[in-house]
């Protein structure tokens, strides 16, 4: 094998190297899902996922959540646009968009976990689940 | 012109380096910009509580030592307001740490393009900035002075005997690992051996002498509560963790460097002594679990940069041969850029600008003797910090007069006498702050007519 290739064959390895960090630091989480993202996405709201942080020194009262199984609707709006917590929409004709943001949430059918997704541009996704308020301690 | 442009092309790397700087004074300044005294962590309130109490009750000899406030009340006696040194001066040392931690990288390596890498790592690492948000006021001094420590034992100047006083004194946990990392150096190196044992001594009897009563109230945690954090009870052990982010976050987080940074140290360690010293330290005193062992992982980070940079330097060497590894590696350093701008943008506070306000306005609504309670210690440090009152909160502070199972009564009983009882401890009035995540509280608050509603968020007790 020559000196070039071998050189070849070294600058192919980096770049490779390089590529597999990236990809696996996307893979982390770290660039679409966003789930770590920092404390408090929805806090007080829903439940907050596992942070990694262990911040407060005092008792803390919070409940147990328990979820019922994941339901779904789909909704014709005149338009709809993704948020990164929710999506804006426009319908029934109005020009002005609202905002209906992923929470839990008590809009009359008991507490609700919901989570809203575009589907395609003039529909919109409604995914929720039953939410069963417990305070129980370990 | 053509003069010029030849001249700043030759400099590009410390060029790039400005506008490097730029995103990091973006970055540190973005929380407090979009929600002001609530953009920070955890730690603000008690800062501000601290940095408050301790230059008004000056002299006080019944205070516990703290030498932070030595260096708050100097700013307090030159006239700096509380929230000045709270935040202006904080953010201050933030741009300060990135200057000078470029600096000694590039003293160190003296190569513009490793330092202008290091600027990289540094001002996009997620754990800086996380460590940065969080407000551990004394740690960021302390790692400050670690870094200056650094460029003092690179010069051998007896400044160090300075800069170890001064972390010695506000923040003694940063003193561990720089302090182990010098008494190893002394016990290898026999040039510096007499300049370390000099510096090393007159240092700690400095600390001892100025701080004695605060380290041993470190020294006797540690005795007390063990001085490994998995022999902690349940609660103690939250708070003993030292409270940062956890292993599996950092690894996320630094996942584009963290490889690069063990490579580095394998390869290049030999070269660079103390670093290696100082991050193998750190990796051990974070393994071992260590009174607030997440700390060290700040310490950790800084040292994984350093060697991660010089590493990537003669990784990317062959950039000047192949299009697709230049190609690739300007993707790698924008991901950093990309991963640490959208972990910035969306990045949410612990509370909400409006509940700040509230809490600001409790002094005028409750009387000066009276206990302020928050139900959730979640607010506590900023009902403590943002009023003047005596706060009880759950599981906090010297007010607490309830155990665990006394809140849990306290919370979700069904019997209001129980509370009664529980309230009645306390000799003086007591007023309840609601914060957002308390809003469930004030049906149980208004099912009875002793509680008595100001505000949604304030309700006084009526007993």
């Amino acid at each position: 094998m020559s000196l070039q290739k071998a050189k070849k064959g070294v600058v192919l390895a980096k770049t490779m190297v390089l590529s597999i960090v990236m990809i696996g630091a996307i893979g982390m989480g770290f660039v679409l899902t966003g789930e770590v993202y920092g404390y408090g996405t929805n806090y007080g709201y829903s439940p907050v996922t596992t942070t990694g942080y262990d911040y407060n020194p005092g008792y803390e009262y919070g409940p147990t959540y328990t979820y019922g199984k994941i339901k779904s609707n789909i909704v014709k709006v005149d338009r709809c646009y993704q948020s990164y917590n929710g999506v804006w929409v426009r319908r029934f004709g109005n020009k002005r968009y609202y905002k209906l943001k992923d929470a839990m949430k008590d809009t009359g059918h008991g507490l609700r976990e919901y989570e809203f997704k575009c589907y395609g541009n003039d529909k919109y996704r409604v995914a929720f689940r039953d939410v069963f308020v417990s305070y129980q301690w370990n | 012109m053509k003069k010029e442009f030849k001249t700043i092309y030759k400099q590009w790397p410390q060029v790039a380096a400005v506008f490097v700087f730029l995103f990091y004074a973006i970055n540190r300044v973005w929380m407090y910009a979009r929600y002001s005294a609530a953009g920070f962590g955890y730690d603000t309130g008690i800062y501000r509580h601290i940095i408050r109490g301790y230059f008004e009750r000056l002299g006080d000899s019944t205070l516990p030592s703290f030498g932070f406030s030595s260096f708050s009340n100097s700013l307090r006696f030159l006239g700096t307001n509380t929230d000045d040194i709270l935040f202006l001066w904080y953010i201050l040392f933030g741009m300060l740490l990135c200057v000078v931690f470029y600096v000694v990288v590039k003293l160190y390596t003296k190569n513009n393009i490793i330092s202008l890498i290091a600027l990289i790592l540094f001002t996009t690492s997620i754990a800086q900035f996380e460590f940065f948000w969080w407000f551990y006021y004394r740690n960021l001094i302390g790692l400050f002075f670690v870094l200056l420590s650094f460029l003092f034992l690179y010069y051998r100047s007896y400044l160090l005997v300075l800069s170890l006083f001064i972390i010695g004194t506000i923040h003694p946990l940063s003193l561990v690992p720089i302090g182990i990392t010098l008494l190893i150096v002394f016990i290898y190196d026999k040039e510096k051996r007499k300049y370390l044992f000099i510096s090393g001594g007159v240092s700690l009897l400095s600390i001892f002498a100025f701080n004695f009563q605060e380290i041993v109230s470190y020294i006797s945690l540690a005795m007390q509560k063990t001085l490994y954090v998995s022999d902690a009870s349940k609660q103690s052990s939250a708070e003993l963790t030292g409270q940062f982010i956890s292993l599996d976050f950092y690894i996320r987080s630094a996942f584009l460097y963290i490889f690069f940074a063990f490579a580095g140290l394998i390869f290049y360690g030999k070269k660079y002594k103390e670093w290696s010293v100082f991050l193998i330290v750190n990796t051990i005193l974070f393994a071992l679990g260590i009174l607030f062992y997440r700390r060290f992982l700040i310490f950790f980070d800084v040292a994984a940069i350093f060697f991660a940079a010089i590493f990537l330097y003669y990784f990317l060497q062959d950039t000047k041969q192949s299009k697709l590894l230049r190609v690739v590696a300007i993707l790698f350093f924008a991901l950093m850029f990309f991963q640490s701008g959208y972990h910035m943008v969306s990045k949410q506070p612990l509370v909400w600008s409006h509940e700040i306000s509230y809490i600001e306005t409790i002094d005028s609504m409750v009387p000066e003797d009276a206990y302020l309670l928050t139900i959730n210690s979640h607010y506590a440090p900023w009902v403590q910090g943002f009023t003047n009152r005596d706060v009880i909160a759950p599981g906090m502070f010297e007010y607490d007069e309830w155990v665990f199972e006394e809140w849990q009564d306290f919370w979700h009983g069904e019997d209001m006498d129980v509370r009664f009882d529980l309230l009645r401890r306390y000799d003086r009035d007591i007023f309840i702050f609601l914060g957002d995540r308390d809003m469930w509280y004030s049906d149980v608050l208004a099912r009875d007519s002793h509680f008595i509603r100001i505000k949604d968020y304030l309700w006084q007790v009526s007993l």
